[in-house]
């Protein structure tokens, strides 16, 4: 197994953005906790604008740090084997937003709350962005 | 892990045969990562066709010299 070092800089930034998104989607929803499954609330905005721009300067900095460790690497196009592997890893995504998502729109008939429809595809949009950095990490280092 | 596919290749061999060239040379002349070299070396990644007659025509043989099929 390929160690850290001599991973390539699309699977470190999968594993690093994947892990960003998991923290900052975790820290909006534990902060918000069980409100954000109760009809009748209202969108914390200050709370989601914080989220969003988190995520933001996170994903530049991380870039930015990847790309000064390899500015060669960064330039270049991702590869045959890094494309299969994204292009696989977007499909899962791709369910686990379709599948979140329809689920929250089945759902919304029996609580009627906008907010809580979309809280639920707030959180189908962040586990579908999981998957993908993931996935794509996961798939460059295990082989497929 | 997944199962490794049914095609072998010699590409370690060729390298070391070649003056050693290092797998990132070898990468960058074909347009693939040092990564994507060290996949197909250890039989995880098996390289599109195109890729496969750059690396054969880098090292100067015929593709079925560096790679063969084990199904």
């Amino acid at each position: 197994m390929a160690s850290w070092s001599n991973a390539s800089l699309r699977e470190k930034s999968g594993w690093i953005m994947g892990a960003l998104v998991a923290v900052l989607g975790g820290w909006y929803f534990l902060k918000i906790g069980s409100t954000a499954w109760q009809p009748g609330g209202a969108v914390p905005t200050g709370l989601l604008v914080r989220f969003i721009v988190w995520c933001i300067v996170g994903s530049i900095i991380v870039q930015a740090i990847l790309a000064m460790e390899d500015a060669r690497a960064a330039d270049a196009p991702a590869d045959e084997r890094e494309l299969q592997a994204a292009l696989r890893a977007s499909h899962w995504s791709g369910l686990a937003l379709g599948v979140g998502a329809v689920t929250s729109l089945l759902m919304f008939p029996a609580h009627g709350d906008g907010v809580v429809l979309f809280h639920a595809i707030l959180a189908s949009l962040v586990l579908s962005e999981v998957v993908e950095q993931l996935g794509t990490a996961w798939l460059l280092r295990r082989g497929f | 892990m997944p199962p490794p596919p049914p095609i072998g290749n010699r590409v370690r061999e060729l390298r070391e045969a070649h003056g050693n060239v290092s797998q990132a040379a070898l990468g960058e002349a074909i347009g693939v990562t040092r990564q994507t070299i060290i996949a197909i070396e250890q039989g995880r990644y098996s390289p599109s066709l195109e890729s496969a007659f750059r690396i054969a025509r880098f090292f100067g043989v015929g593709v079925e010299d560096v790679f063969s099929w084990h199904g």
